[in-house]
């Protein structure tokens, strides 16, 4: 697309000396180091290394309130009693199963909103900056409200379910593995619809309308235009979006444990809640970053699966 | 369209943000300040309680300041663990009595053996001061305490029961009488009053959670027939709506409601429903638990701790004690609709009445909270139980056993303490 | 046709209202929630019309004890710092990759994007160490800076696809005509790249809007809390104040809203440039 500028000897440099080479290194006309050196520093230095220090601290066994056992070196052996763990196979059961969901619900939910708004008219504006507001509100704010909603006994979803006639007893929507699941992750899908939203109207206007109106004069129906033209230019956009999402949601923390911590009975922990109590509940340190890194590791596998698809693809 | 500059926007921000703290940071540092750490301080009312603490201090103790930080209680467990862990915790902090055992196993707790003289540790009922020691060393010390009474609706239910065939044939009752309403509300919700529910019905039926050297005991004939009592309260005998959403501290507003006719709380229950036991819409009364085997309710406390990393642990210590003294405490507690629990408070008139009756009885006849190593995991260990029963998912007897195993199995026995 | 399309313009506005008056259920359970007292909350059926209109909530959140105004503040702060930040660091690394084409330079950009794959739980006790070093507990700029590295790589991805689909003639033009690369990129690219940056700086601005976890641990002054945390204090042990905490949510979410819908037109174009181009 773009070609490659800079990359030619300028002809100043044709001496090739380690200095002058040096120089070009840092020469901002020539080279693109003076660009990166900075943001690549300050992510080693908070993410890099912080991220490093928790993938070395799950080679050992660290449980603080053992001091007695102290802090040894274990290899693997984190990694190996976590996929023995039938409890760990759970959460992974039910964090994939929740994750597909909720990315499922943005994405039907959030191309629907994009179809309908991707073309000017009056009162567009209003419609999406309401759109906007769950994804402007603070997701702990959304939660706690949202657990409000849900309460089982003065929960407005129980109000407006009786006032329909739907149910006669208000539901514990919270405190039922199935509701729970479900509910949770219609939270997810609520903070996140927003977002795919405008991702997936950027990825619709982006279709060229001389397409569209080629095709319109050659007598092709609508259905017809978007399995054919749609579809495939936003393609790219859509894997695109539907891998970060995934990525977001898979390691969701901040939706779910204000609302059930985890449960009822754990039909809620995720990988992430349960990382996060086997650190600060269990204060296993050790098991906790095999838990991150395990993670970690699954979303990389994941993601540069869709990546080589998606470099075919371009 | 013109840019903004960002670059200078950022620098002049952190400038500003720069000068700001060290302007902050000059106060000047002739007086020693003890920071505390009180999750829930900024409540409507803790305010209150925080000022009636800190003013007559300060004036007692010109060279000491004391500052508050307040925290939701959500997130003080992971607040106050960080920052023992990292050695740059507050100078007192004030947690549930159930933390003590993990943070005194992180190493991050001041024992307090060399500050407490006899005469203070007089002033506690021996049980309390006893749930505040870690290895025979004493970590902390009491406050919050609380036991618990029935509240039984009185114009329903002419006489308080006091066995359990007594208690569930009166809320058999209420509810097959009152459509819409249930006789009995319990806390099956992953909350710690859960445990705290629970475990007074073990004790009832001479069952424990661990014996004398620290190994778990759950799974017994008496720790089966009291799950099989408490899950059957809402599983077989419908009179208790789905526990599993609650936990212990949502009841009384259902006593208010009118929902439930029966529930077991502490004090705060009152200062909850906001309403006096004779008023007009749900005239209540209080009762002691009633019994099985045995008689008792378990006693549980938060308790006030000094962080090891302090530099100043004399002076933490004078606020300490300030705050578990008579005059103080005493405040403290009605502010918190608390049991009295220092002795002499007992005989203030604020706390005499039928209303305080039970509450004051149940000091004698109770138990402290379980401790094993680390309470979270085992707060879900046992709300998983009886969730899971409730659920369906286990019968009693698999979800002792299955308890039992994951307590043994994390290694939360107090007797996997080493030493 | 006229009417068909009358029709599909009828269409669309139901549709649209449907969606919005189920997205926005919460919203208005919490506008209501707010102004009502805190005794009248626990009733069955839940009302659909407050019965007592009061502001009182507000005042007492923004007033009272909880000097939500200040948290208001410090969450500002937070935001726009992380914002700015992130803006510089994102962009400049985005220009790198995207005008310099070099081996490594599609791993950069999957690496940017397994940064977001590691849980940030995990991660606070280390950060704490670093900021304890550096002497920054206690400070905003500790959490500014933990949460920029979060935010940066999402910035970068934003303000990479947006620069890939500005054209390179009109920087080689310029540059041409004399100018060094630097003065290119201040005087050509950045203006055209306006909208790209706006939309980078408000998914970083609310990114940081949301922060909890590291303002928890790492600060120890009420004062300094920002809005995510002071909400926090009205959770109870015994009792949760939902009349309050709602007023908070809705001051917490309202002004970002309103801000948004100024910003929106210059949002939209940012969006609108094919800006997630891998």
């Amino acid at each position: 697309m773009s070609p490659p500028i800079g990359t030619e000897p300028l002809a100043r440099d044709r001496t090739g000396t380690m200095r002058t080479r040096l120089r070009r290194v840092f020469d901002p006309d020539a080279s693109p180091t003076v660009y990166l050196i900075p943001t690549l520093l300050f992510l080693i230095l908070f993410l890099a290394y912080p991220i490093a220090k928790v993938v070395a601290e799950s080679l050992y066994r660290d449980v603080l309130i053992r001091p007695d056992l102290g802090r040894s070196f274990i290899g693997l052996r984190n990694y190996l009693d976590l996929l023995r763990d039938p409890a760990v196979l759970r959460s992974l059961r039910i964090t994939v199963l929740w994750t597909l969901l909720s990315v499922a619900g943005k994405t039907l939910v959030g191309f629907a909103a994009a179809l309908l708004l991707q073309h000017p008219f009056r009162g567009r504006r209003i419609y999406l900056t309401l759109l906007m507001i769950p994804w402007v509100t603070p997701v702990v704010v959304a939660a706690i409200a949202w657990r409000w909603v849900l309460d089982g006994q003065f929960g407005q979803l129980n109000g407006l379910l009786s006032a329909l006639g739907i149910i006669h007893e208000p539901l514990s929507w919270l405190g039922q593995q199935g509701t729970a699941f479900l509910a949770t992750a219609t939270v997810d899908m609520w903070v996140g619809i927003p977002f795919m939203a405008m991702v997936l109207m950027a990825g619709l206007q982006s279709v060229p309308n001389e397409l569209y109106e080629a095709a319109r004069i050659d007598g092709a129906g609508a259905g017809q235009m978007f399995r054919l033209i749609t579809v495939p230019v936003i393609r790219p956009i859509l894997l695109v979006a539907t891998l970060l999402s995934s990525v977001w949601t898979f390691n969701s923390f901040q939706v779910i444990w204000p609302l059930t911590r985890g449960g009822p009975a754990g039909a809620t922990t995720t990988l992430v809640v349960r990382t996060f109590t086997t650190a600060f509940g269990s204060f296993d340190f050790g098991r906790a970053a095999a838990l991150a890194t395990f993670v970690f590791a699954l979303l990389m596998a994941l993601s540069y699966g869709y990546w080589r698809l998606l470099q075919q693809e371009a | 369209m013109k840019m903004p500059h960002f670059r200078h926007l950022t620098l002049s921000l952190f400038v500003a943000i720069a000068g700001g703290l060290l302007a902050l940071s000059y106060a000047g540092a002739q007086q020693i300040t003890i920071n505390v750490l009180y999750p829930g301080g900024d409540q409507p009312g803790a305010q209150k309680t925080v000022q009636a603490l800190v003013t007559p201090f300060e004036k007692a103790h010109p060279d000491i300041k004391v500052a508050f930080q307040s925290v939701g209680w959500d997130e003080a467990y992971q607040k106050i663990t960080t920052d023992l862990l990292a050695g740059n915790a507050p100078d007192v902090i004030y947690i549930g009595g159930r933390w003590i055992a993990p943070f005194a196993q992180l190493g991050g707790l001041l024992p307090l053996d060399s500050y407490v003289g006899q005469a203070k540790r007089d002033s506690f009922p021996a049980g309390v001061l006893k749930g505040n020691e870690f290895k025979g060393k004493l970590m902390g010390l009491p406050v919050a305490f609380s036991t618990k009474a029935l509240y039984y609706r009185t114009d329903l239910i002419p006489e308080p029961p006091k066995t359990w065939d007594a208690l569930l044939a009166d809320a058999k009752k209420v509810t097959q009488e009152h459509p819409g309403m249930y006789g009995i509300g319990i806390s099956g919700a992953a909350h710690v009053s859960t445990t705290s529910q629970f475990f007074n019905f073990l004790y009832q039926a001479g069952g424990s959670v661990f014996d004398d050297q620290g190994h778990v005991t759950l799974d017994s004939p008496a720790g089966v027939e009291a799950l099989t009592f408490y899950t059957g309260l809402y599983k077989t005998d419908h009179v208790a709506p789905n526990p599993v959403e609650y936990n212990r501290e949502q009841l009384p507003v259902l006593f208010k409601q009118g929902k439930i006719a029966m529930m077991i709380i502490g004090p705060w229950g009152k200062s909850i429903m906001g309403l006096d036991p004779n008023n007009a819409t749900v005239p209540y009364a209080t009762a002691t638990l009633p019994c099985d085997v045995r008689c008792g309710g378990i006693q549980v406390g938060d308790s006030i701790v000094i962080s090891k990393n302090t530099s100043h642990p004399k002076e933490a210590y004078e606020f300490v004690d300030y705050w578990t003294s008579l005059q103080a405490h005493t405040t403290f507690d009605l502010n918190g609709g608390l049991v009295p629990m220092v002795q002499g408070e007992q005989s203030n008139a604020a706390f005499q009445g039928a209303f305080w009756e039970p509450y004051l009885t149940m000091i004698s006849k109770g138990f402290p909270q379980p401790q094993p190593l680390a309470w979270e995991p085992f707060q879900t260990i046992i709300t998983d139980m009886i969730q899971n029963v409730l659920l369906g998912k286990q019968t009693p007897e698999e979800a002792l056993r299955a308890a039992t195993k994951s307590i043994q199995d994390k290694q939360l026995e107090p007797s996997a303490a080493g030493s | 046709m006229i009417a068909r399309r009358n029709l599909g313009l009828v269409g669309k506005h139901l549709a649209l209202i449907v969606l919005l008056v189920v997205m926005l259920f919460p919203v208005y359970v919490m506008l209501k929630t707010s102004v009502t007292s805190f005794d009248a909350l626990f009733g069955w059926p839940p009302s659909w019309w407050p019965p007592h209109w009061s502001l009182h909530n507000y005042v007492e959140v923004l007033v009272g004890g909880y000097r939500f105004g200040q948290a208001f503040l410090n969450s500002a702060i937070i935001a726009v710092s992380t914002a700015a930040l992130s803006i510089v660091f994102g962009f400049l690394a985005a220009y790198g990759l995207s005008r310099f084409h070099f081996r490594g330079r599609q791993a950069l950009l999957f690496v940017a994007l397994a940064t977001q794959m590691f849980s940030p739980v995990v991660m606070i006790v280390s950060l704490y160490q670093i900021m304890r070093g550096y002497h920054l507990l206690n400070t905003h700029l500790a959490v500014i800076l933990a949460e920029s590295a979060l935010a940066i790589p999402i910035a970068l991805w934003l303000l990479h696809g947006y620069l890939e689909s500005i054209p390179v003639d009109l920087e080689e033009a310029a540059m041409i005509d004399g100018c060094s690369r630097l003065g290119s990129l201040r005087h050509v690219v950045l203006p055209l790249a306006a909208p790209g940056i706006a939309m980078a700086g408000i998914y970083t601005f609310i990114f940081a809007w949301n922060a909890l976890i590291f303002p928890l641990v790492f600060l120890n002054q009420d004062q300094m809390y920002p809005i995510p945390l002071a909400m926090s204090r009205f959770v109870g042990q015994n009792v949760v104040y939902w009349n309050l905490l709602m007023a908070g949510g809705i001051l917490a979410t309202v002004p970002v809203a309103l801000l948004f819908s100024f910003i929106q037109g210059v949002f939209v174009r940012g969006i609108t440039a094919g800006a997630l181009k891998g």
